[in-house]
């Protein structure tokens, strides 16, 4: 159901509605906002990645084929564009890093502390968020589309380009090298 | 641990197993506890990846997404260059650019080819070869140069067959020539600078930078006359000294 009014909207604003283009980014805007973040770990970036996204889809519109989900061919896009962008901030990251244990956080995240926050479950958070952000986005992609949004396999595969046999086992992988990073930080008190 | 136990471990943990599968595993990893070290950890980073779920609120607006879109989404989307040959672009630009500096070079040095001011080839040094051709003024009026030094009744006489002039002491203004000639002009045999006429003695001493042959003596470092800018009290005119030759003296240093 959804789908087809998918389509309907896009045929509308293909014609030059941009009605029906604002309608489909009311409806998808959080999705891709919410992949986004987990893949730059900032708000800002995330926000631009939305806006960039919206506006390819839109230059493009015509190259989109009605056989794909639209939201997979959006969060293709947007897989895109991450990958772009991590490259290109490879130096801020190295700046960040230099910064005091995240002094600026505050700026750019947008998190709102709790005041009785669990100090244990934030430290493993931080050390996941942190090994998360160290794999290489191919990695990354996959985790993020499997284990945190929670995609289905036949999806995540139209979305990477892929089979469902080849999502399936870049999962796998993704999996291992992220436990390999993280079991220093969250075995080190077994 | 092998690689294939340890994803069935990782699908277990994360739920992606048939009841009869994680069945399996979780009899063997019964009593192996490195793998119920692993299963845990991929327990955890489960439990920890779904808390990650939660991002802030976004602060993107439609206006914004309008003012992104009438910015750049309006704009035909380039096409990308296909062809093979778009590294072309590089020799080429080299070339021209090779071509260009040696055009350039090649200008520069024929401009270095103009006329020459020498006095005395002979016996001042300009820093260019020998063999590089020389033109030569074939008159310069000394006005030009000793106007200021020179009393007004000076009556200067050109020779080696050019002609004589003279200044008016009257002439408030007397014109001032400095004159590179053309080809025609240039004299091959004479090769250096007539000879102005010596200034204040009215002798004929030729004066400074005056070429060798242009005083009709024949010598290659001819008398030379220095003027200086103080007036002698007598006669009121700028002191001239005469020096030996003119070899050794450069000109313009």
């Amino acid at each position: 159901m959804e789908m087809d009014t998918d389509i309907v909207l896009v045929k509308k604003a293909r014609d030059g509605d941009y009605r029906a283009f604002e309608q489909l980014f009311d409806r998808h805007r959080n999705l891709v906002y919410r992949f986004a973040y987990q893949m730059t770990s900032r708000r800002d970036d995330a926000e631009d990645v939305v806006q960039e996204a919206f506006v390819r889809a839109y230059q493009n519109l015509h190259r989109y084929r009605d056989e794909a989900k639209f939201t997979t061919w959006l969060l293709r896009i947007v897989t895109n564009l991450c990958t772009d962008q991590a490259r290109m901030s490879q130096r801020r990251l190295a700046l960040e890093q230099q910064e005091a244990a995240g002094a600026l956080d505050w700026m750019t995240s947008g998190e709102v502390e709790d005041p009785v926050f669990n100090l244990e479950a934030d430290r493993r958070k931080l050390a996941l968020r942190k090994a998360l952000n160290a794999l290489p986005m191919h990695h990354k992609s996959v985790i993020i589309l499997r284990d945190i949004e929670e995609r289905e396999y036949p999806d995540m595969a139209a979305i990477l380009g892929c089979t469902v046999g080849g999502a399936k086992l870049r999962v796998l992988r993704a999996r291992r090298a992220l436990k390999e990073r993280i079991a220093p930080l969250l075995g080190e008190d077994r | 641990m092998k690689g294939k136990f340890e994803d069935k471990l990782a699908q277990l943990a994360f739920g992606e197993l048939t009841p009869e599968e994680a069945a399996k595993i979780e009899r063997e990893v019964h009593g192996d506890p490195e793998a119920l070290r692993a299963l845990s950890l991929y327990k955890d980073m489960k439990e920890g990846l779904r808390s990650l779920s939660e991002v802030p609120e976004d602060q993107f607006s439609k206006e914004r997404l309008r003012d992104a879109i009438l910015t750049q989404g309006l704009r035909p989307v380039a096409p990308r260059p296909t062809s093979s040959r778009s590294w072309l672009w590089m020799p080429t630009a080299a070339c021209v650019m090779g071509f260009s500096l040696m055009f350039v070079m090649n200008m520069t040095r024929k401009s270095h080819g103009a006329p020459h001011l020498v006095i005395d080839e002979g016996s001042i040094s300009l820093g260019i070869s020998s063999k590089e051709p020389i033109r030569v003024a074939s008159r310069v009026d000394t006005n030009a140069i000793y106007g200021p030094f020179l009393p007004a009744n000076v009556r200067k006489a050109d020779t080696a067959g050019e002609s004589a002039k003279a200044v008016d002491p009257n002439e408030e203004n007397p014109r001032i020539l400095t004159s590179i000639p053309s080809d025609d002009a240039y004299d091959p045999d004479l090769g250096t600078l007539p000879a102005t006429g010596s200034a204040a003695a009215g002798s004929a001493s030729t004066v400074a930078f005056k070429g060798s042959t242009t005083a009709a003596s024949g010598s290659t470092s001819g008398p030379i006359v220095l003027i200086d800018q103080d007036t002698d009290e007598q006669t009121g005119a700028c002191k001239a000294t005469e020096v030996g030759s003119s070899s050794n003296v450069l000109v313009g240093g």
